[in-house]
């Protein structure tokens, strides 16, 4: 009946206890994560509780930080429940610092060995009350020491059987938890050698209304082993000196145990162990191992002695004599106390008092602490806002729901819109009706996937006018790591965009006068094609006007040459027709060229498509250099027809890296080259490459370099190609320099 | 003009059917005759007979090339003169093809009459070299007839050597020298030493005795 009440008072204890725990910890102070297999308010935790903090605290006074979980694996055996514990302990410990771990129970040990890499990696281990039954297969590694517990079956036996000589039956009860049933196996064993002297039985799989009516049952020759109850058949759960008082009630036999708890609760007693005793002990571990001892040269303390202990008023109530105790044997409770006489009274009353005071201070601190974390919160947000509004950037937030929250001012400028209308889905009403639904769709999708995303779609200004926008969005995550939405920044990019376009329509200019040129290198074979016709129509006519002077003329060879010149003349009409593109080339105009100028432009016209291609870009002018003479046009064709080439070049795996520079050789010229880091020419020939129709691409022309040669041989210049030392190859092209008239 | 010679054959190698049957009716129609090919291949793999003969090559060809031909022909027949044409021809071209011993080089399209001159000038070239050729086998020929002992004693006195010093250098009488060189002489049917000296030349004879 007492054990009950000392329940109370733990459950009502606990919220005391737990601010003080989960209270910010200060520098230089101890850290211990107590860690039980089982509930706080559990008389055995309460104890191994009480005797931990003591001892540490004695010790260490004021410099003790506890951090306490319980694993309650008895009472929640659900096994989602247990997969979930290590997340759930990771998140909470993440980022603190622990010294110790003391793991008190079996259960809680496993665990702790289990996930101790994940939870507190390298932190020293110290564990109590575990017993042989719960310890099964365990293998306790490096860094861990403790106090083994051990449950005196024969010991508490010998002694209820002296006590109690007439004994032929032993009811052994346990609960149905998995300790319990570990327990009970270890009985079982530890128990057979009494098997030809009494009759035992197991009381295990039964509610506890069944087995209260099982006890109350009992013949008068039998003695009641209770080993713990703190589940019963039906998955109740009871503390287990709360189920020896229902027990106590009803048994007309004494009832022995072996844990210290259970005396002066109702039972007679027996060669018990004590759990206080294990926390002293354990805490004195601990003591050591945070003194500098390695946990693993600590030895485990094997024997954590157990004691006889009896409870005088239940010796005296089923008339067992003292004189038959084992010596050394401790008898307690001699004399019933005012406690014991009005111990619901005061039970009762210092319950509600500390109930009442528990209550207030709970909500002062509440209080408190709620008006200091809405300050700073107010702070942090003014801040924010001030930050975000005075931006050159558009900022926008949304929350967990993937609505907007807030845009700052520079976005309200913009769209000329109040905030009222912008937040929740009104943005989208800005977004260019074209662009709203892969606007949204690349939205839900980031969101869905709490990633980060760019976009770029066209939002309406406040003067009407669509403008590109380059929207990017982060998500946010609490200070516990929950989602909280996105925040995200957008910044008018429509000069960008259309200044892209013109260089990309300048490149298909280029492109064009590229394949234009190409005509003026195919002028050599077009040539050939043309006079082949031409020399046949001459030779045909002098035959025919011979053939026609002989003294017999040969009409029919005459009539062939005529047909001959007549498909000879269609032949020759046919390639000038081919030639006309040709004919139509401007003449090139001769300037200075800066070389760095034009290099630095083409840099800009191809960033973007190599950029796209995966190739990194680098420019390495050399400054200060003599101008060039020649028809920029023309060079820019040649330098972006090798800047396309090393692309090309650079399509397959490796390193990408296109590298332009300038140079000057000395000799009357200045270089620009373009390398890439490409696979190279292979066994192919590096002047071979700048014939016509010498390819290394597939389906390419082979017309670049030959025309690029072409191009910069009519400046007087030079074009060749080099390997690299590493990898790749590099284009060179010398021009003259321009002569200053200075 | 030049006169048309009579006898003749021009061969002409390109790949242009239309340039090919053009060329061959020009040649013909200067009485001429013609054989056309339509690569260095087809040509290189004809049989040619020893009649005065002109090749009209396009260096521009498919496959193996015209100068690598001309290389071909000028080992295997030297008497056959060689006219280089092409569509498009630069100047490292054709002084590697005169250089390998082409007689003329024509750009297309050639006029007509400086293509006949030029066929009929090979022709004629032709000719002589076949003659000399003729020549030289007789020579050889009648040296083929010759003794050893003949021929050493004709090699020497070809050589400038008296008889007193021929009989010495080979070990034999003064008589039996004249009986050998008389032989000789009238083997190789030189009337005089100088005829014989100038037979031995023109076979290409004279450098064994040297």
């Amino acid at each position: 009946v007492l054990s009950a009440s000392l329940a109370l008072v733990a459950a009502v204890a606990l919220p005391w206890v737990m601010p003080a725990d989960a209270g910010a910890g200060r520098d230089g102070r101890t850290a211990i994560l107590l860690l039980y297999a089982e509930a706080r308010p559990l008389p055995a935790v309460v104890d191994l509780d009480r005797e931990i903090r003591s001892t540490f605290q004695a010790a260490l006074p004021g410099g003790v930080e506890f951090f306490t979980e319980s694993l309650d694996l008895a009472w929640f055996p659900d096994e989602g429940y247990r997969s979930a514990l290590p997340g759930f302990l990771r998140q909470k410990y993440a980022g603190r610092r622990l010294d110790l771990v003391i793991s008190a129970g079996g259960q809680a040990l496993r665990f702790a060995l289990a996930h101790r890499d994940q939870l507190f990696p390298g932190v020293p281990i110290v564990f109590a009350a575990v017993d042989r039954a719960t310890a099964a297969g365990l293998e306790v590694g490096p860094g861990v020491t403790g106090v083994w517990m051990v449950l005196d079956w024969e010991g508490t036996l010998d002694t209820a059987l002296r006590l109690q000589p007439g004994t032929r039956r032993v009811v052994v009860i346990a609960g149905t938890s998995e300790l319990e049933r570990a327990w009970l196996a270890d009985g079982r064993q530890a128990l057979r050698k009494y098997e030809g002297r009494v009759e035992l039985t197991y009381l295990s799989d039964r509610s506890m209304t069944d087995l209260l009516r099982e006890v109350a049952a009992l013949p008068g020759d039998t003695i009641v082993l209770l080993v713990a109850m703190l589940r019963d058949a039906t998955g109740a759960s009871f503390i287990g000196v709360e189920a020896l008082a229902l027990m106590h009630k009803v048994s007309p036999v004494p009832i022995y145990g072996l844990f210290d708890l259970g005396v002066g609760r109702g039972l007679v007693g027996g060669r018990v162990a004590s759990f206080g005793e294990q926390g002293r002990r354990a805490a004195q571990l601990g003591l050591r191992v945070l003194g500098g001892d390695k946990a693993g040269d600590v030895p485990a303390v094997r024997e954590a002695a157990n004691v006889y202990l009896f409870d005088w008023r239940e010796l005296r109530r089923w008339g067992l004599s003292e004189d038959h105790l084992p010596p050394g044997s401790v008898v307690q409770h001699r004399q019933p106390s005012a406690w014991e006489l009005y111990r619901w009274w005061i039970v009762g009353g210092l319950t509600l008092t500390a109930a009442e005071a528990a209550l207030i201070i709970a909500l002062l601190v509440q209080r408190r602490t709620r008006k200091r974390v809405q300050r700073s919160l107010q702070e942090t947000e003014e801040r924010f806002r001030l930050m975000a509004d005075s931006a050159p950037v558009m900022v926008w937030m949304s929350g967990s729901n993937a609505r907007c929250t807030y845009f700052n001012r520079p976005w309200l400028d913009f769209t000329g819109r109040r905030l009222e209308e912008e937040v929740g889905d009104g943005w989208i009403e800005g977004v260019h009706p074209d662009d709203r639904t892969a606007c949204l769709e690349a939205y839900g999708k980031a969101f869905d996937a709490r990633e980060a995303f760019t976009l770029e779609y066209r939002l309406r200004r406040v003067d009407g006018a669509y403008r590109w926008v380059l929207d990017h969005g982060v998500p946010r995550f609490g200070p516990d790591r929950s989602f909280q939405g996105y925040i995200g920044s957008a910044i008018d990019v429509t000069e960008r965009r259309v200044a892209d376009e013109i260089a990309r329509r300048q490149r298909d200019e280029l492109a064009h006068a590229l394949r234009v040129t190409a005509m003026g290198e195919l002028a050599a074979s077009l040539a050939h094609e043309i006079n082949q016709p031409l020399f046949a129509i001459m030779s045909n006519a002098e035959a025919a006007r011979r053939l026609l002077a002989a003294p017999s003329v040969d009409v029919a060879e005459v009539g062939e040459a005529l047909r001959d010149i007549g498909e000879d003349g269609r032949r020759a009409a046919d390639v000038i027709a081919r030639l006309r593109a040709f004919f139509a080339k401007e003449p090139a105009e001769r300037q200075p060229v800066d070389v760095n100028e034009l290099a630095t432009g083409l840099a800009g016209l191809v960033r973007r498509e190599v950029e796209h291609r995966g190739i990194s870009l680098t420019l390495a002018p050399t400054p200060g250099l003599p101008a060039v003479l020649g028809d920029p046009v023309q060079i820019q064709q040649v330098v972006l027809n090798l800047l396309l080439n090393a692309c090309e070049a650079m399509e397959g795996d490796g390193p990408r890296i296109l590298t332009i520079g300038t140079s000057k050789d000395g000799a009357g010229t200045v270089e620009i080259s373009v390398g890439d880091t490409g696979a190279g020419l292979g066994t192919m020939d590096f002047a071979g490459v700048f014939e016509p129709f010498v390819t290394t691409k597939p389906g390419g022309l082979g017309m670049g370099l030959s025309i690029s040669r072409s191009i910069i041989e009519s400046h007087g210049g030079r074009i060749w190609l080099t390997p690299n030392p590493d990898r790749g190859i590099t284009a060179h092209v010398a021009l003259l320099i321009a002569e200053t008239d200075a | 003009v030049s006169a048309a010679p009579a006898d003749g054959i021009v061969f002409v190698v390109d790949d242009d059917d239309s340039v090919r049957r053009a060329v061959a009716r020009l040649v013909r129609s200067v009485g001429l005759d013609v054989e056309t090919f339509p690569s260095a291949r087809a040509f290189l793999d004809h049989s040619l007979a020893d009649r005065p003969s002109v090749l009209v090559l396009d260096v521009r060809l498919r496959g193996a090339s015209g100068l690598d031909l001309q290389a071909e022909l000028s080992r295997t027949r030297p008497d056959i003169p060689i006219i280089i044409l092409t569509g498009h021809g630069d100047v490292p071209m054709s002084v590697r093809a005169l250089k390998g011993g082409a007689i003329d080089f024509f750009q297309k399209p050639v006029r007509n009459q400086d293509l006949l001159d030029s066929i009929h000038g090979g022709i004629i070239r032709s000719r002589e070299a076949l003659a000399a050729r003729a020549a030289r086998d007789a020579i050889h020929r009648r040296f083929g007839t010759l003794t050893a002992r003949e021929r050493e004693v004709l090699t020497l006195v070809v050589a400038g050597a008296v008889n007193k010093e021929v009989a010495s250098r080979l070990g034999i009488s003064l008589k039996t020298v004249k009986i050998h060189r008389g032989r000789a002489m009238q083997k190789m049917q030189a009337e005089s030493v100088a005829e014989l000296v100038r037979l031995a030349q023109r076979a290409g004879l004279l450098v064994e005795a040297s």
